[in-house]
């Protein structure tokens, strides 16, 4: 018999053995499933609110006030320096003369009511950036600053920065409780392991009188090691698919009341797979060390 | 076959099971290891079977020294036996053939050899009819048969059997002992431990224990 075959009567012996025990094998699949819908939601709640977090990025805006005794030149300077930054994708500038009726129309003054003698607005430039890199964000305003006539330059993607930060940190609670969940997974994998060697106590022992290497006891509970782990990794990917589903159906009849454009980002066919092979990497890993345990104690 | 040179066997506790056992075994012979209980019939052929490893002294088993074999390679020695125990050691959650297959699945044979190995197995010792059978449901002669069709199908060169008769009356023990002997006639070594000497055949070879000493050893 060759190793091949071998593999392939170990893995039918393991699947014998988890159809036999049908019920507690589905159970361990919820177990698994459960443990990895958990964080995998949080992940993708987080994804979610990034993609937002960067559409706003991307229609975010740097305003640049100018002061109000800019002459002309220097109004022609700073454009002049816009045209040449790189990091910018787009610009228009606003004559006070022109934003000052906008806003009493927007706010519902007139000359009569809003109670100022003259206009109170700058002239300005608004700058649409092709970046949403802080950091280049950062130094463009710096250098708007120290241009001539420049009075303030505004940045409005500074909740964007918070928002940021918070799904940064949601990041970093979801791969601890990540490590947590695999640890916790790792522990009763391997208690499950354990008990199905005890069980199988007599044939273990039988085995080794009669020749039976350590490899080949190890086999059939490696593969059922291997079954919870892809049945855990398929449930918990058929789940958080079903999950996705859902809540766009539900985003449909949302979008339909209010007019809204909005659909939940689903995870990458690869990430499904990293669920899937993190799954069974775990399981087996857990059933490999549980198994040498309990066959040093035999 | 079989060589013991000045085998000592100490376990923990200080207990001494054998001292300073010298023998040799030949091809195809059978040897009864007889004595009263505790006298370590087991202990010797655990120390055969390399299931212990002896505290002092040298096992040469084909050419091979039993006291110095690393421990992963023990398992192949053990496949060149036969083992029958007292308690049969039967699976009961599986029926005759799935517990005859065994062996022959340890030893990597091929799923279509299987069943006819363990059908002629089976058919040796009378219990071709009971193949789909559990073990639970056979007497306790037939039990020990079937522990025997499990020991020689993967045809050993040697089948030891440790009190194989212990559990059974007069008839039935006859029976189990005259399988044994039809083994023998075939060429396989056989090493029987039993302490009841009306089952001991004077025609064959017979080493003696005694508190852990061997006593005596007749041959023809």
């Amino acid at each position: 018999m060759n190793y091949f075959t071998s593999h392939y009567q170990m893995f039918l012996k393991a699947l014998h053995r988890s159809h036999a025990s049908l019920l507690s094998t589905l159970m361990m699949f919820l177990v698994i499933g459960v443990t990895f819908i958990l964080p995998s939601i949080s992940f993708l709640i987080v994804q979610n609110l990034k993609s937002i977090s960067e559409n706003i990025q991307h229609e975010s805006q740097v305003s640049i006030f100018l002061k109000k005794d800019t002459s002309t030149d220097a109004k022609n300077k700073i454009e002049k320096e816009l045209k040449n930054r790189t990091e910018i994708n787009s610009y228009h500038f606003v004559k006070k003369e022109e934003a000052w009726p906008r806003l009493q129309k927007s706010m519902g003054f007139n000359d009569a009511n809003n109670g100022l003698s003259e206009n109170p607005l700058p002239d300005a430039f608004f700058i649409s950036p092709n970046t949403v890199n802080p950091n280049q964000i950062g130094e463009l305003k710096s250098f708007l600053d120290r241009l001539d006539g420049v009075d303030q330059v505004v940045v409005d993607t500074g909740w964007v920065k918070k928002l940021n930060s918070v799904l940064h940190l949601a990041n970093k609670a979801i791969l601890l409780a990540s490590v947590l969940l695999a640890s916790m997974l790792t522990v009763v994998i391997g208690n499950t392991i354990h008990l199905q060697m005890t069980s199988h106590h007599e044939e273990i022992e039988l085995s080794k009188l009669i020749g039976a290497t350590n490899q080949f006891i190890r086999r059939p509970f490696l593969y059922s090691g291997f079954i919870y782990g892809l049945g855990g990794g398929l449930t918990a990917a058929i789940a958080l698919k079903l999950i996705v589903i859902f809540l766009n159906h539900s985003v449909i009849e949302v979008e339909a009341l209010y007019g809204s454009q909005f659909i939940i980002v689903d995870l990458k066919p690869l990430e499904y797979l990293s669920i899937i092979g993190s799954s069974v990497l775990i399981a087996v890993a857990a059933s490999f060390v549980s198994i040498n345990q309990s066959i040093r104690k035999l | 076959m079989i060589k013991f040179d000045q085998v000592h066997k100490r376990y923990p506790g200080n207990l001494e099971a054998l001292q300073n056992i010298t023998f040799e075994i030949n091809a195809g012979e059978l040897v009864f290891v007889t004595g009263p209980s505790g006298a370590g019939k087991s202990t010797l052929l655990k120390l055969i079977t390399a299931i212990e490893p002896p505290t002092h002294g040298t096992i040469i088993f084909e050419s091979q020294n039993l006291s110095q074999m690393k421990s992963d390679a023990i398992p192949y020695i053990r496949r060149k036996f036969g083992l029958v125990f007292q308690d049969h050691k039967l699976l009961y959650d599986r029926n005759c053939y799935e517990n005859i297959a065994l062996p022959l699945e340890i030893n990597e044979v091929g799923i279509n050899d299987i069943k006819g190995r363990v059908r002629a197995a089976l058919d040796k010792v009378g219990l071709l009819n009971r193949e789909k059978s559990m073990p639970i449901s056979l007497s306790g002669g037939e039990q020990q048969r079937l522990a025997i069709a499990r020991a020689i199908v993967c045809r050993p060169s040697i089948l030891l059997a440790d009190e194989p008769t212990g559990n059974l009356d007069k008839k039935y023990a006859d029976e189990i002992m005259n399988l044994f002997y039809s083994f023998q006639e075939l060429g396989v070594t056989v090493i029987i431990a039993t302490h009841e000497m009306p089952l001991i055949s004077k025609k064959h070879k017979q080493l003696f224990l005694q508190a852990g000493n061997l006593i005596k050893i007749t041959e023809l």
